[in-house]
């Protein structure tokens, strides 16, 4: 009775762990198709609709990626993780690229390589629907929210640099953000342009305060020495006239 | 406070997907675990003084370090160290198991600990050797007593296998946070995870409830 038992446990475990490991997505592909890695958690540029079931990455970076791959003639194979493990995950050589709403920064130049950029990312505020910031200017004394490792992050360095007594809070997604408005704990996020218009659309209580700053570039990232950076940079050139129409369709302004 | 629920309902089977995942990698991890468990808990009572050290040195790492470091770690570090591209899924599996068999080597001891050592004398002195002491004597034996203290070793592993979503696991909390982004409503898609974990802890418990009084009553 008690061995049998054991047996019956071991055999479950067995089963779940052959059942479950191939379920599981490989990373490693054959050799045709470029694995992209992205973090489905910020719209419009990559998030899911899990009210469809979720289980395919939507959005302007998504698009993006597969006008190129169509052009390159390659397939790609899309690949989720944290947006804090997206370069080390180039580094270990778990993906051939990332898509990210990413800027190249200097200190991510030390560790990984970039395409030419794809995308002019414009950034705007988003406040309390009765706030009395009306424009960067207004941020003095205040506390303001960017997401770590954005495009937004460095625009507000530059922010806190010019106008005095800025507080930057980075948090690791926009949603923590407008957590974080919601209540209270800061004044502002600074967010991409399109960020701040999907926010405020759907939550209430929150508006947009556009400001004067220029945009910062996006890019995709590569390992170092990477071999596709010059064929990306060159399906991009090619791709401008797409990415117009990819922006009119999850960017609004 | 105002809570919008409506807009999540229609992603809440998107969150509860990750049901199966949670449930998956906590089986594993345990059952795995157990084993490597009840292995270091027979080097730390084994007379041979190497055994015990080396034992009592793995315990006191996946004891003194954070879970989460452990499996950043060995998700990182292994693919940059051996060129291995080790999946979430066998990160997690292999962070779970190495953890969880630490604490549970410990239960195991004291178990076996708190068998009379009049047993296995009487045992030694009838000619039955250790490893058959072991196996039919002592450890059955200590496995009944640390029941209790097994069950918490499982519930804990339930909610810490929500680390996994830290390296992209797509487990119910990883689920709730892609919703929570995807809306910009935190409270609700936190609530109904919260919820899931709560069932499944409880089911866990009753269960374990019922098998403890059919091992009582045998």
């Amino acid at each position: 009775m008690k061995n049998k038992m054991t047996f019956n446990f071991l055999s479950l475990g067995l089963c779940l762990f052959l059942f479950v490991g191939c379920g599981e997505k490989k990373v490693e592909s054959d050799k045709e198709a470029l694995v992209v890695i992205t973090s489905p958690d910020n719209p419009p540029f990559e998030f899911k609709d899990t009210a469809k079931g979720g289980d395919k990455v939507i959005g302007f970076d998504m698009d993006v990626i597969q006008k190129l791959s169509e052009y390159l003639g390659r397939p790609i194979q899309i690949v989720e993780a944290d947006f804090a493990s997206l370069i080390p995950s180039l580094q270990s050589g778990r993906a051939d690229m990332a898509i990210s709403e990413l800027a190249p920064t200097e200190e991510r130049r030390k560790s990984v390589d970039f395409s030419n950029p794809y995308y002019s990312n414009t950034s705007a505020l988003i406040v309390p629907q009765n706030s009395s910031i009306t424009s960067e200017n207004d941020l003095q004394g205040q506390k303001l929210g960017v997401q770590l490792g954005s495009t937004n992050e460095i625009t507000g360095r530059k922010l806190a640099e010019k106008i005095p007594h800025i507080t930057l809070l980075s948090l690791s997604k926009v949603g923590n953000l407008v957590q974080e408005l919601k209540s209270g704990r800061i004044q502002a996020a600074l967010v991409a342009g399109a960020v701040a218009k999907k926010v405020t659309k759907s939550t209430p209580g929150l508006k947009v305060v556009k400001i004067n700053i220029p945009p910062e570039e996006l890019v995709i990232v590569f390992p170092k020495g990477s071999p596709h950076v010059a064929s990306i940079n060159e399906a991009l050139e090619k791709i401008k006239g797409d990415i117009k129409d990819i922006e009119s369709r999850w960017i609004t302004l | 406070m105002f809570l919008d629920f409506e807009r999540i309902w229609p992603s809440v089977p998107y969150i509860l997907q990750g049901v199966q995942v949670t449930l998956a990698y906590t089986s594993v991890s345990l059952f795995l675990g157990f084993f490597w468990g009840t292995f270091l808990a027979l080097f730390k009572v084994s007379h041979t003084k190497p055994l015990v050290w080396v034992a009592g040195f793995y315990t006191s790492i996946f004891r003194g370090t954070p879970l989460l470091l452990q499996l950043m770690l060995i998700y990182h570090a292994i693919p940059q160290l051996t060129g291995y591209n080790i999946s979430i899924w066998e990160a997690g599996i292999l962070t779970f198991t190495l953890n969880s068999g630490a604490y549970v080597a410990e239960h195991i001891r004291g178990g076996i600990n708190a068998v009379d050592k009049g047993q296995m004398e009487a045992a030694l002195s009838l000619g039955i050797s250790y490893p058959f002491i072991m196996k039919d004597i002592i450890l059955p034996q200590a496995i009944r007593t640390i029941l209790p203290s097994l069950v918490n070793e499982a519930i804990d592993l339930l909610k810490e296998s929500a680390l996994i979503s830290v390296i992209g696991g797509a487990d119910i909390l990883w689920r709730a946070q892609i919703v929570a982004s995807e809306k910009y409503l935190y409270f609700e898609p936190l609530l109904i995870a919260g919820a899931a974990y709560y069932v499944l802890v409880m089911i866990l418990t009753i269960a374990a409830r019922i098998l403890e009084k059919k091992l009582k009553t045998t």
